[in-house]
């Protein structure tokens, strides 16, 4: 009987042990946990607390997958843009067209992202190239510019609504004939969990080219042209690559957008400011930092909808607040406050080392 | 007397940048195996010969030959392909990066093995992993060599000086060169390291089978390592012979002390 038991246990612990092997081995298996943290999340907010909350909780995760191409962009990369919040729009819009704007389209869902994330991605491509002539502050000044144009664009045709916000659709048709419906709960809740494994996705995607040769030379490029140059790593080849996978990563936050809200999202809320606020989640998280990206999209997007909007002598004044608590993030944590989980660490280190010579105290008394 | 081989064959390089002639009918020769030094005054053209050669600069008059493989006009070839037919170099002011490690930075010398697309890096799939696995074994052996192996996951940023050269000579070892280009390696460097550096560069030359072109203000330095010194002035060819002939040299004792 004893016998038994001590194996049962003894299986258990190779198990964890093993699992936990692969967890320290692979990284990119922390963000599948992460993932699985957030449903559970979602899974309790959808429970306990209103739906409301889920809806900002998607637009956090729709920003943070935006992000993270912009981060690529900006602080592997060294570039500059704009007009990531305009591709998104430019997805969600195109979308839109290919679904039910243009009759002689009429596609399902699938096949109408597939098409527009591509056609996004070529013209970041073609954005790219501007960035072969000009860096620094020309280059942002032009991207905004292009994002002005895009926008600009919404309003004026008929299709786009003129820039007003258009329903998708009242069911979602994945493909033609298959709903969406006929495969998982019609509610809020399964529509969250698909944005999660988008996140998951994303942050996979960048993890490995991060960490590879390609995330090398994203980084050479940046940082030393010429010694990129005399080893081979084409500049301009690198660029225009960054350019399309931060445009492709903008455009599956507009394929994440037109999935959770089914609309379209106005022009206004495509401009200039959301493309700041992008720009803001990079800077506040931490340039070159991924889990930042999820920290900085929930302090810039997160903080203001729903926790200060619970304090009810702060109605009124979220954004105020908000914004001065940005101001206060990027004071005491410039390098972004994906650093507070490096303080947090020190913080344990601490405490476990006040425990040992505590201990030690102890044991000598 | 040994057998030379050219290596490299610079005929009547001339470069100018508006009206102001950087470089002035250079023509010389360095053969395979040597350790050739460039000197010269301050501002007398010895990087803008070094970017003629690795292809920085296109709109250069004359000619470089280069004997690899095969001869060939470096001029037809991308200032990325200098890389390939093994010509590697360092920098003047040092070119690494700063927030990567000390181990990732020389394998940015490695890029031309890289034969995986972008779609695999995503995908991690297993011929990834092979041609990293056999970059980083690479990498790790050229550390070692260096004696900076202990190092390798520091990042570059707060390093000391001398161990950024030897990064920077690590990184341009890993591209398998026939001819090393290095823009004064010695600067900054204090007596120890100097001295480290001269043997450094004699077990590079000898155990990678390399031939060395460098620029140098250290005379000791030059005068120490350097088969074949080139001594230049204003962009003109002064001398190029061996050190011992070069110090006897009218033109260059001229050239760096005045007329009397």
């Amino acid at each position: 009987m004893t016998k038994q038991t001590v194996t049962f246990k003894d299986r258990f612990k190779s198990y964890t042990t093993k699992i936990m092997g692969f967890i320290k081995r692979n990284n990119q298996s922390h963000f599948v946990i992460a993932g699985i943290l957030l449903m559970v999340m979602g899974r309790l907010i959808f429970t306990f607390g209103s739906v409301s909350h889920i809806s900002f909780w998607s637009e956090i995760l729709i920003y943070a997958v935006v992000a993270l191409g912009l981060n690529l962009l900006l602080g592997f990369s060294g570039l500059v843009s704009l007009a990531t919040a305009a591709f998104i729009g430019m997805t969600t819009n195109g979308i839109h067209l290919l679904m039910n704007g243009i009759d002689a389209f009429s596609l399902s869902f699938i096949p109408a992202a597939i098409i527009a994330l591509i056609f996004t991605s070529l013209v970041g491509l073609l954005i790219g190239v501007l960035s072969l002539k000009m860096e620094g502050i020309y280059l942002a000044i032009a991207t905004l510019f292009v994002g002005h144009i895009i926008t600009e664009v919404f309003r004026a045709f008929s299709q786009f609504n003129f820039g007003e916000t258009t329903r998708l659709g009242n069911s979602i048709q994945l493909l033609p004939g298959v709903e969406f419906s006929s495969f998982f709960p019609a509610d809020r809740l399964s529509l969250f969990n698909i944005l999660v494994v988008f996140l998951v996705l994303a942050f996979i995607i960048i993890y490995n080219i991060v960490h590879s040769a390609s995330g090398r030379a994203f980084m050479a490029i940046s940082r030393s042209q010429h010694a990129a140059l005399a080893m081979g790593i084409s500049v301009r080849k690198y660029r225009l690559l960054a350019f399309m996978i931060a445009t492709a990563f903008a455009g599956l936050g507009g394929i994440m957008h037109a999935l959770y809200f089914q609309t379209t999202g106005s022009a206004t809320k495509w401009g200039l400011g959301l493309s700041l606020f992008i720009l803001a989640v990079v800077v506040v998280g931490g340039m070159k930092s991924l889990w930042g990206m999820l920290v900085g999209s929930f302090i810039l997007f997160g903080i203001p909808s729903f926790f200060l909007r619970e304090i009810s002598f702060l109605s009124g004044f979220e954004d105020i607040m908000a914004g001065l608590m940005i101001v206060f993030v990027i004071l005491f944590y410039p390098f972004g406050a994906a650093m507070i989980g490096h303080d947090l660490k020190k913080l344990w280190f601490k405490y476990k080392t006040w425990l040992k010579e505590r201990k030690n105290a102890h044991e000598k008394n | 007397m040994k057998k030379t081989e050219p290596l490299l064959d610079v005929k009547h390089l001339t470069m100018r940048f508006g009206c102001l002639t950087a470089v002035d009918d250079l023509s010389f020769t360095i053969n395979k195996k040597e350790i050739v030094g460039l000197i010269g005054p301050n501002g007398a053209g010895k990087t803008t010969v070094f970017n003629c050669v690795t292809q920085f600069y296109k709109n250069y008059e004359g000619s470089i030959h280069y004997h690899g493989d095969e001869k060939l006009d470096l001029r037809d070839i991308p200032v990325t392909g200098v890389v390939k037919q093994g010509i590697a170099r360092t920098f003047q002011n040092i070119e690494l990066v700063p927030d990567l490690s000390i181990l990732n930075n020389v394998l940015i010398g490695g890029h031309k093995d890289v034969k995986t697309n972008l779609i695999t890096h995503i995908l991690r799939l297993p011929r990834m992993k092979k041609e990293e696995k056999a970059l980083v074994e690479k990498a790790i052996n050229i550390l070692k060599f260096l004696n900076i192996h202990h190092l390798k996951d520091f990042y570059v940023m707060g390093q000391p000086y001398g161990i950024m050269k030897k990064v920077e000579i690590a990184r341009a070892l890993m591209a398998d060169p026939t001819l090393i280009v290095l823009d004064e390696p010695a600067a900054g460097l204090n007596d120890k390291e100097t001295d480290e550096l001269e043997q450094l560069i004699y077990r590079v030359r000898d155990e990678y089978d390399t031939t060395i072109l460098l620029i140098e203000h250290d005379m000791g330095f030059v005068m120490n390592i350097c088969d074949q010194v080139l001594a230049i002035n204003f962009g003109k060819f002064l001398a190029h012979d061996t050190p011992k002939n070069i110090q006897a040299h009218p033109d260059v004792q001229e050239a760096y002390l005045g007329k009397e």
